[in-house]
C-alpha cells in the first residue's frame, strides 16, 4: 500500500500502540493527525475528566504528543524518504463527541480529507466483581466504545460521500472469549 | 427449584418480557421487586399480581441512575428481604443509519443497555456475595453474536452486557452465585416495532416460559428459540466475507 498520499487520523497516538502506528505510518510517507487529550493551554494543569474541563475550547496537544510530533519531525528531517510528510497534533478526548469533530475537522482544513482512521484511543481497567464500581466501568466503557463511536461519526460522512476511506478499530483479542 | 419465599428484582418490568417474568415468578411464589421508569405501568403489574395472591412491590426508578438503582434494592431488601435473584431486563433498540451515526442516541443506549445493567448488578451484588448465594441473570440477545445491518449500537451493547456477565461468571465461580445469560430472538414487544422482519418470532408468554425454566436449571447461557439460535450459531463459524455476504442480504431492520 502507498501511504505517501494518505490522510490518517489516528486517535490514542501519544502513546503505545498508537504512537507505534504513528511513528511507522510517518516513516512510510503518510500524513497524519494525532489526536490525544489535551492540556488547558494556560497551564499545563491535570486534566480532570468534568464535563465543564471538556468542554472548554482553550485545550493544546500535550507535551507527550508533542513529543512523538518531535520525534517524527526529526526522522523526517533526517532525510527518510517520507520527504514531504505533514504531521498535526490535535488536543481532543474521544469521549466529547464535539471535540473529536472539531478536531476532524481541523485536519480536513489542513489536508483536505480523511482516508484513514485508526480509532485506537482506549483504556484498561482491572474490575473486581465482587467490588463492582459502577463509575469506574462506566469510564472504561465511555472511552473505549463511545470513544470509537465519536471518532467514526467524525469521519464517516465525508468517506461515504467522497466513496472511499478505511475505518481501523483497535479491539482486543479480550473480545473473542 | 422452589421459588416460594425467594426475593426476585426485575429490571424493565414495566413492559413486555420483564413484565411476563415478574408476573410469572409471582405466580410461582417468589416476591417480586418490580422496576422500570413508568410508574402508573408498575402499579397496575404489582396490583395484578396482588390481586391473584402474589407479592409485589414497584420500585420506579431508571438503571442508568447508579444511586437510584442502590435505593431501590435497598427497599426491596427492606420490604421483602435479601435478593436471591437478579433478573437485568431493561433495554432499548435504536436503529442505528451510516454515516450519520447520531451519537447521542447511540450514548443513550449504551447508557440504558449496559451501563444500566452494570448498576443493576452493582447494586446488589456486594449482599450476594456477603451471603454466600444469588444468581444474576442478563437479558442479552441473539443480536450480541455477530454485527447486525442497521443495528450497531445495540448489537454492540448486547455483546458488551454478555461479555461483561461472562467475565463475571468466572469470577464469581465458588462464591456461590450464579450467572446467566439469556439470549433470545425475536418476542412480541413494543421493543421490536421498527424492525421488519422476525423469523422465528414468539409470544411473551412462550418466551417467558422458557425463560424461567432456564433460571431455575442455573443454566449459564440460554438461546432460544432453537431454529434462530442454531443460525446465530452457524454465523458466528462463518469466515468474514460470506458472513457479510448473508447478512447484508437478510436484514431484519429493511
Ligand atoms: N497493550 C496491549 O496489550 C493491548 C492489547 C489489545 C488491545 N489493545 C488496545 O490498543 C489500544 C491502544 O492501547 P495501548 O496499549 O497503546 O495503550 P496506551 O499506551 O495506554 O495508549 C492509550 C492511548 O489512548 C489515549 N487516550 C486515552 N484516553 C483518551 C481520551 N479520553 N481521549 C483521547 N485519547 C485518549 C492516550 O492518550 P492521552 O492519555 O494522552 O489522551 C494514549 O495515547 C487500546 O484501544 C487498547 O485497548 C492494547
Ligand atoms: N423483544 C425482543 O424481540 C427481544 C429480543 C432479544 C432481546 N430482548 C431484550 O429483552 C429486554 C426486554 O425487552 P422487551 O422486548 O420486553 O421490551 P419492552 O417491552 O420495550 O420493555 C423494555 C423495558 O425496559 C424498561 N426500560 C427502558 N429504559 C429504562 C431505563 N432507563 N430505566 C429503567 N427501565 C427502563 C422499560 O420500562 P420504562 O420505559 O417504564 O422505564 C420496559 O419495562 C431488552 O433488554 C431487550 O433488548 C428483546
Amino acid at each position: 500500500m502507498d501511504w505517501s498520499n494518505k490522510v490518517v487520523l489516528i486517535t490514542g497516538a501519544s502513546s503505545g500502540i498508537g504512537r507505534g502506528l504513528a511513528l511507522e505510518l510517518a516513516r512510510r510517507g503518510a500524513n497524519l493527525g494525532l489526536l490525544a487529550r489535551g492540556v488547558e493551554s494556560s497551564q499545563l494543569a491535570a486534566v480532570a475528566g468534568s464535563a465543564a474541563l471538556l468542554s472548554r475550547t482553550a485545550m493544546e496537544p500535550s507535551p507527550r504528543l508533542l513529543e512523538v510530533v518531535d520525534q517524527i519531525r526529526r526522522e523526517t528531517d533526517s532525510g527518510s524518504k517520507a520527504g514531504s510528510q505533514r504531521t498535526m497534533a490535535l488536543a481532543a478526548d474521544v469521549r466529547d463527541a464535539k471535540s473529536v469533530r472539531t478536531a476532524a475537522d481541523r485536519l480536513r482544513d489542513e489536508f483536505g480529507r480523511i482516508d484513514v482512521l485508526i480509532a485506537n484511543a482506549g483504556i484498561g481497567a482491572t474490575t473486581d466483581a465482587t467490588e463492582l464500581d459502577p463509575e469506574e466501568v462506566a469510564r472504561v466503557l465511555n472511552v473505549n466504545v463511545m470513544g470509537a463511536v465519536n471518532s467514526v461519526a467524525a469521519v464517516l460522512p465525508e468517506m461515504v460521500e467522497r466513496g472511499s476511506g478505511q475505518l481501523v478499530a483497535l479491539s482486543s483479542l479480550s473480545a473473542f472469549f | 427449584m422452589d421459588r416460594r419465599n425467594k426475593v426476585v428484582l426485575v429490571t424493565g418490568a414495566s413492559s413486555g418480557i420483564g413484565r411476563g417474568l415478574a408476573v410469572e415468578l409471582a405466580r410461582r411464589g417468589a416476591s417480586v421487586g418490580l422496576l422500570a421508569r413508568r410508574r402508573n405501568l408498575l402499579a397496575e403489574t404489582v396490583d395484578h399480581i396482588c390481586e391473584a395472591g402474589g407479592r409485589a412491590l414497584a420500585l420506579p426508578a431508571d438503571v442508568t441512575d447508579a444511586d437510584a438503582m442502590r435505593a431501590a434494592a435497598y427497599k426491596l431488601r427492606r420490604e421483602f428481604g435479601p435478593i436471591d435473584l437478579l433478573i437485568a431486563n431493561a433495554g432499548i433498540s435504536v436503529n442505528t443509519f451510516v454515516p450519520d451515526l447520531c451519537e447521542k442516541k447511540i450514548a443513550q443506549l449504551i447508557n440504558v443497555n449496559v451501563i444500566g445493567v452494570v448498576n443493576s448488578v452493582s447494586a446488589v451484588l456486594r449482599q450476594m456475595v456477603d451471603q454466600g448465594n444469588g444468581h444474576l441473570v442478563v437479558n442479552s440477545s441473539l443480536a450480541a453474536y455477530r454485527g447486525l445491518p442497521k443495528s450497531a449500537a445495540y448489537c454492540a451493547s448486547k455483546a458488551a452486557i454478555s461479555s461483561f456477565f461472562e467475565a463475571l461468571r468466572i469470577d464469581l465461580k465458588g462464591s456461590g452465585v450464579d450467572v446467566t445469560i439469556i439470549y433470545p430472538g425475536f418476542v412480541k414487544t413494543p421493543l421490536i416495532t421498527n424492525i421488519i422482519r422476525t423469523p422465528y418470532i414468539m409470544e411473551v408468554d412462550q418466551a417467558v416460559q422458557k425463560i424461567v425454566r432456564a433460571i431455575e436449571k442455573r443454566k449459564k447461557g440460554y438461546s432460544f428459540p432453537w431454529q434462530l439460535a442454531t443460525i446465530a450459531r452457524a454465523c458466528k463459524l462463518l469466515p468474514i466475507p460470506m458472513y457479510d455476504w448473508i447478512a447484508a442480504r437478510n436484514s431484519f431492520r429493511g
